[in-house]
């Protein structure tokens, strides 16, 4: 705890420096000393950096810059996990709590919205803060579902899976995620300033002339765009230089792959998102010009940087969940995945397509530029998505399918992705798509698409890897009652969405006609109990974390590294180096094997059993 | 890679990276001043200026070989 | 600047970092190409006339050298001539500094014709503030190695954090390479 006591006191000091520099600088030439949103911008980065420094970055790395000697606490237990700690493995965890308790938030805020929705009229709150609530909910899970699979996994299994024994940059690993808690505070605090209801887009030009909160939005989505960045980097240097020997490109697991895209998504789209924040502020507090058509500005510059970044960003999001489901369906099914080389060739192929689809976003917003190549591209790019989508159905083809939890959560992230895929269809359609704009159509597809692979993958994942990380197994009833209760409640919200939008009732207004209430009602007691189910997933997981009986090294009897030693894994992962030999998805290839540890202690080869 | 005549033609890539890269400034600033439309022209350039400095400046080599003989 | 010997890959640590460095600048040149788009988005190859060209060819020419004293430097730590090196180093950090003097007075002209309320202006000021920014904090990197270099660190075994200072350093110039004419010459 005293790094993050630290941390808040750098925090401090580093806002009044930045502040009160900036003041002082004011009066020098000339300026009145304070100007809010100035003082907070400037005061911010400052904070940030003095938050950084103080929660870690100055004793473990700081100091060598300066050629004094480097501090290092020997913390055990959970005291580990509240410090700028450089094990992957801590990492990970931190993530996973982290972005956890910001995704039980902002599922909190869902449930006001429904609430609100309820009544066609006004209900509990004004629409005005229904729109805040919206723009609050949709910015804490875009964060949520950025990070929350490669945050948390891609940090505690890609080394693992590739029998590395940590990340290839530590330090900056820690950097990554201790960048993260600064986002849901930032968008909390904005609630002090008006907070702001631009939704997660915040589209000029409402953006530029909105209330001060929204720069705590434009701050947020900087200093998340900053984390993923250095963490694609670390993602990308680690797999490319450290994987085990014999671990080529070809035997590389599908979850690495799927983050390996993620990773190259992340770098290279990031910084456009990161520009345009930028840009919004500048406009806000220097009086620059970019979308403000008064001096010749553009406010659909706004949207062509903005998605240039965010469709990337749905992959990013949608990636990592289609990677977890191929890993555990191979797993489940107890037989080799299918086209493995079409499901790598799936995920290029997305990430380079990714780039070349953003104005389908903008089909209604007036653009003077051709919007047909972005109606072909979008259609194109299911072509790779279905090269997963088949490489997943010829997996579970004639397997002997073993109906555990993550499972289950596996093959529902197959079917909401269809669903998902194929009502995108119609929105990348322009004719139809100028009817579904801005309708509930629009949410409903979006919710099946990320709920609907991301949340359903990482719930896949968290049942899947909770024996690795926890050395316990979960209750396998309570894991499945949670698993039927969310996937119908799912379901029976987000469906009777697509009859509301064809109907069009409007996102993101906090009104509607009389006639979709008994819809509505119906939506809002499906959404509710969807929530409640997370209360099941949270009982059991804390339950078993305490009580759950012991898992062993290899629950799953999986042929991938990360199994291949004890749960949790010490501290550098394995007892000694492993060596690649075989492909990991051969199950029930007779004398075939992954991985073997050709030093291990006096009783010589132990090959690794199928 | 330590030898003194090494370290002599590392200085004389150097010098002839930074002339040809003077020599393609003012030749850019000449372009501005003469050709209509200049635009392409000065995109070329600039890449080539851009590509000069990647792999003669920063050894952008460095990344596609194993690394002990750069030392 | 990060050196880790813990761990067990068929890569060297020298070679982890250069890659780490390389996507990394990768990454941030795409804040480049974004400002770029925008330019162009926005004015087409327009530009303000008043333009300072003297001072452009000036502070263009003062970068340029500066990659050059940063290059010599490379090699100079690189033979293990620690004298040479810290001289260049000081070379281009000096260069550095008075770029950004450079960059203050064309400000201060700017003003003037084109403030940021008018769409060069932003285009303008946006453009070289994000790369004076660079400018700084790769200016404050080559302080924290003449630094370092004063109290012995750095040989020729040894100079990965040189290395990526100074490969920084010629990426901020590559970008300048491309400002510059997007700034000065276009029409
Ligand atoms: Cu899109």
């Amino acid at each position: 705890m005293k790094a993050i006591y630290k941390g808040i006191a750098g925090a401090l000091i580093g806002f009044v420096i930045g502040a009160g520099g900036l003041s002082l600088i004011r009066i020098l030439i000339g300026l009145e000393p304070w100007e809010l949103e100035t003082g907070i911008v400037v005061g911010y980065l400052f904070a940030l950096c003095g938050w950084l420094l103080g929660v870690g970055v100055w004793d473990y790395w700081g100091r060598g810059w300066f050629g004094l000697p480097l501090r290092k606490y020997k913390l055990t237990g959970w005291r580990r996990y509240f410090s700028f700690d450089t094990d992957h493995k801590v990492i990970g965890i931190q993530y996973l709590f982290t972005f956890l308790l910001m995704m039980l938030v902002a599922g909190i805020f869902a449930m006001f919205m429904r609430t609100e929705l309820m009544d066609p009229g006004r209900g509990i709150m004004d629409p005005k803060t229904y729109n805040k609530l919206m723009s609050l909910h949709g910015m804490f899970m875009i964060a949520v579902a950025i990070t929350i699979i490669s945050g948390p996994f891609g940090n505690y299994i890609v080394p693992l899976m590739i029998g590395a024994d940590d990340m290839a940059f530590p330090r900056l690993n820690a950097l990554s995620y201790w960048l993260t808690p600064a986002v849901p505070i930032l968008l909390l605090t904005s609630l002090a300033f008006q907070g702001w209801n631009s939704g997660w887009t915040g589209y000029a030009p409402l953006s530029v002339t909105n209330e001060t909160g929204q720069v705590f939005y434009n701050l947020a989505f900087m200093t998340l765009g900053l984390s993923s960045i250095v963490g694609a980097v670390n993602f990308l240097t680690t797999v490319i230089t450290m994987r085990a020997p014999g671990m080529t490109w070809g035997r590389l697991p599908i979850f690495v792959w799927s983050i390996l895209s993620t990773a190259i998504l992340s770098l290279l789209a990031t910084n456009f998102v990161f520009m345009v924040m930028l840009m919004v502020i500048l406009d806000r507090i220097s009086g620059m010009g970019f979308f403000n058509p008064d001096i010749g500005g553009n406010p659909i510059l706004y949207q062509h940087l903005f998605w240039f970044y965010s469709h990337p960003a749905v992959y990013v999001m949608a990636i990592p969940g289609l990677g977890i489901t191929l890993e555990v369906i191979t797993h489940f099914s107890r037989k080799p995945l299918f086209a493995y080389r079409w499901a790598v060739a799936g995920f290029l192929g997305i990430v380079i397509m990714s780039f070349t689809v953003w104005a389908h976003h903008m089909f209604t917003s007036g653009m003077p530029e051709n919007p047909l190549p972005f109606m072909v591209s979008t259609e194109l790019i299911s072509i790779p998505t279905g090269f997963v989508f088949l490489a997943a159905l010829g997996t579970i083809w004639l397997g002997k399918l073993w109906l555990k939890t993550p499972m289950l959560f596996g093959l529902a992230v197959i079917f909401n992705f269809l669903i998902g895929g194929i009502t995108g269809i119609f929105l990348a359609d322009i004719p139809i798509d100028l009817q579904l704009q801005d309708t509930f159509w629009v949410v409903a597809h979006f919710h099946y698409t990320i709920v609907g692979t991301q949340i359903f993958g990482l719930m896949a994942a968290i049942y899947y890897w909770f024996p690795k990380l926890t050395g316990r197994m979960y209750n396998e009833r309570l894991g499945k009652l949670h698993f039927w209760v969310m996937f119908i409640s799912f379901n029976t919200t987000f469906s009777p969405m697509f009859w509301l939008g064809i109907n069009s009732m409007n996102r993101r207004v906090a009104q509607y006609l009389p006639e979709f209430s008994m819809v509505n009602t119906w939506v809002t007691i499906s959404a509710f109990v969807m929530g409640s189910s997370f209360l099941i997933f949270l009982y059991n997981m804390i339950y078993s974390w305490i009580r759950g009986s012991k898992a062993g090294a290899n629950p799953w009897n999986a042929r991938t590294l990360e199994w291949q030693t004890s749960s949790p894994p010490p501290a550098h992962n394995f007892a000694t180096p492993p060596e690649i030999i075989g492909h990991p998805y051969d199950y029930g290839l007779p004398g075939s094997s992954h991985a073997f540890f050709p030093i291990s202690g006096s009783s010589g080869n132990k090959q690794v059993k199928d | 890679m330590n030898k003194p005549s090494d370290k002599k033609a590392r200085m004389r890539i150097g010098w002839v990276t930074f002339i040809a890269l003077g020599v393609l400034t003012i030749v850019e600033f000449f372009i501005s001043l003469y050709i209509r439309p200049s635009t392409p022209y000065l995109i070329v350039t600039a890449v080539i200026k851009g590509w000069l400095i990647i792999s003669y400046f920063m050894h952008i080599a460095q990344v596609w070989r194993r690394d002990k003989d750069s030392k | 600047m990060t050196t880790n010997t813990l761990h067990s890959s068929r890569f060297s640590q020298l070679y982890i970092n250069r890659l780490g460095l390389w996507l990394f600048i990768l990454s941030e040149s795409v804040i480049f190409v974004a400002l770029l788009f925008t330019r162009f988005y926005l004015l087409g190859v327009e530009r303000a006339p008043e333009i300072n060209q003297t001072i452009g060819l000036i502070i263009t020419g003062l970068l340029l050298v500066s990659s050059l004293t940063a290059y010599r430097a490379e090699v100079h730590i690189a033979q293990g001539n620690r004298k040479a090196f810290m001289n260049n180093i000081l070379a281009t950090i000096l260069l550095g500094i008075v770029f950004l003097i450079g960059v203050g007075i064309e400000w201060s002209e700017a003003f003037d014709h084109f403030p940021p309320g008018t769409l060069f202006g932003t285009v303008f000021f946006t453009m070289t503030g994000m790369h004076a920014f660079h400018v700084l904090t790769g200016l404050l990197l080559l302080g924290l190695l003449y630094l370092r270099g004063t109290q012995g660190a750095y040989s020729k075994n040894d100079y990965w954090g040189a290395e990526a200072t100074i490969k920084y350093w010629h990426f901020v110039d590559i970008v300048w390479v491309f400002f510059y004419p997007a700034l000065y010459l276009l029409s």
